[in-house]
Formats: structure tokens, sequence, C-alpha cells
């Protein structure tokens, strides 16, 4: 759905009217107190119930204006979970052309700036249901973290009990192996604790409303995650060529000279890659 | 470690006994791609979680 050129010029001129009227009640209050000081209560009064019906007229068209937000929601939502289901072509044609359509609408004229600045606001207001949505998600990511680390640690222990096992019974190879195992659950620990710092940071940062910070460690950590992904994927690919070569050389190193020669080049390779 | 064991097995005209630690060489290498390849979509869920949040 696209927001016509038209509706859009209503929304800023309902948006600009809004503005005017949510000075009115405080004049009305004003006035009001002045006329209590000079003790002229009917026109105290008087100023007291236009006050009040401004208000009330104040009230239905942030309603309205929270209502269009709203609808702005559902479209970026709907964006969203179409895109998630990789079915979102039409969503996400919609949704450009809706912000196009939002971004002309600011060039044509000043009074759009107006509607642009008013229209984030009240997108930042609408969105306080959804950031505590979200803030209750990011407890509960936590909690699971919390979790996720209790059982690493008790794997790490249970690790470490067998290497000192291995130890005793000098099962050097053993030990080699177990060590490994404990290396790769400490980094995953150390990576669970970092992911749970930055929810946690987040977090503060979304109570004390620091929005832009919040984004900016967000922002940090995905390029964080991005970085480690293609590492990990880069190591698999790595260690898989690894593998292709060891397979080369049980097939063709049947005699040592043949074995060693082969060994010779992989142990090249490894210290270039692996 | 092992390689070098496979190499002594191989000197020694043993080569079975190479091979079998070439098999042990590779599983340990499988193993570490099992826990490399957990940690990438350990990763990945991760930034699955967080991209809503940068929709802003």
């Amino acid at each position: 759905m696209v927001i016509p050129f038209n509706s859009a010029k209503v929304q800023i001129e309902t948006l600009e009217a809004d503005i005017e009227l949510r000075a009115h009640p405080r004049l009305h209050f004003k006035m009001v107190q002045n006329y209590f000081l000079v003790e002229d209560r009917v026109a105290a009064l008087q100023k007291l119930q236009s006050g009040i019906a401004a208000l009330e007229v104040d009230f239905e068209d942030i309603i309205m204006s929270q209502a269009q937000v709203n609808q702005q929601f559902e479209w970026i939502e709907t964006y969203q979970n179409h895109q998630q289901e990789h079915l979102g072509l039409e969503a996400k044609e919609k949704f450009k052309i809706n912000v196009e359509m939002l971004q002309g609408t600011v060039l044509f004229d000043q009074r759009m700036e107006n509607f642009q600045r008013n229209l984030k606001l009240l997108l930042r207001d609408a969105k306080a249901e959804d950031v505590v949505q979200k803030i209750r998600d990011l407890l509960d990511y936590g909690d699971s973290f919390d979790f996720r680390l209790s059982v690493l640690t008790e794997d790490n222990q249970a690790h470490f009990e067998q290497i000192e096992l291995d130890f005793v019974n000098n099962e050097f190879d053993n030990i080699n192996k177990h060590m490994g195992e404990v290396y790769n659950e400490l980094q995953r620990s150390e990576k669970e604790a970092d992911m749970l710092y930055t929810v946690r940071r987040v977090m503060h940062l979304g109570v004390t409303d620091d929005i832009e910070a919040a984004g900016k460690i967000i922002n940090n950590m995905m390029l964080s995650l991005d970085k480690e992904y293609y590492s990990l994927n880069t190591h698999v690919k790595e260690m898989k060529d690894f593998i292709a070569l060891l397979e080369k050389l049980k097939v063709e190193g049947e005699s040592h000279l043949s074995f060693t020669a082969i060994l010779s080049d992989i142990k090249q390779v490894v210290l270039m890659g692996y | 470690m092992l390689l070098q064991n496979a190499q002594h097995h191989s000197i020694s005209n043993d080569q079975i006994g190479a091979k079998k630690m070439l098999d042990e060489c590779i599983d340990y290498l499988n193993h570490d791609i099992l826990a490399w390849t957990l940690s990438a979509d350990n990763v990945e869920k991760q930034r699955q979680f967080l991209e809503p949040f940068l929709k802003d």
C-alpha cells in the first residue's frame, strides 16, 4: 500500500494543526490562571471548558496520527516477514515505493520537513510497545545465554577431569584431543559471553533511551559476527582441503619415499594456510 | 604429532599403521570441522537475532 500524495498532504496539515492545538490548551490554561488571579471566575470557567475541548480534539488527533504511524509499521513488518520467508519481492517493492513516496514528498515542500520530523517523533513514540517486547526478547535471550554458559562450563569441567585421568594413565594422544575440545569449548564460552555482554549493554542503553549508542553497538556486533562467520567458514574450507590432501596421501603414499614427498608438500601447504 | 607418527610407520614399511594414523588425523580434523561448523551456525543465529534491531 502506498501513501497517495494528497493523503500525505492531508497528513502534514493535520500534523501542523496538531502542533497548534498542542499550544492552544496551554494558552487556555494560562488565561484560566490569570482569570483566577483577577477573581473573574465566570471567564475562568469558560476558558477552562474550551481548554478541555481543545485537549479532546488534540487527543483525537494524536490517536489519528498514531493510527497512521501504526499503518506504517504494519507495512514495515509485512515487508520484514515476507523478506524472512523469501517471498517478499512484492512486499519489498511496495515498501520501496512507500519510502520513495515519502522521500519525494519531503523534497517537494519545506513544510514536508515538519511532516518528516513529526513522523519520526511519532514513530519513536509508537515504538514504545514494540521496544518493550524487544527488551523482553533480549531478557529471554540473556537468560538462555546464562543457561548455555553454565552448560558449557560443566562440559569444560568434565573435559578437564578427563584430561587429568588421561595424564595419570599416560594417554598423551587423548590429552591432546581433549585439550583441543576444551580450547574449542572455551572459545565458544568466550563468544557467548561477548554476545551476552552486548545484549545487556544494548538493554541498558535501551532503558536509558540512548537508542543511537545502542544502534552503534548492535552494528559493531553485527560486523564482528560477519567477520567471525567468514573466518569460521574459511577454517572449515582449509580443513576440508587438508583432509583431501591426507586422503591423497593414503592412496598415493604407498612407499615411504612417496609418503615423505607428499607429506613434505602437505607441510608446505599447512604452513602457508592452516 | 599424528602425522609424524604416520611418517614413522611409513618409514618402517608399516603402511597399514601409517594409514591408521592418517585416519585418526582425518577423524580429528573432521571433529574440528564439526566444531567450527556448529560455531558458524551459532554465529549465524546470533546475527539473525540481532538483525531486526537494525531495521530502525
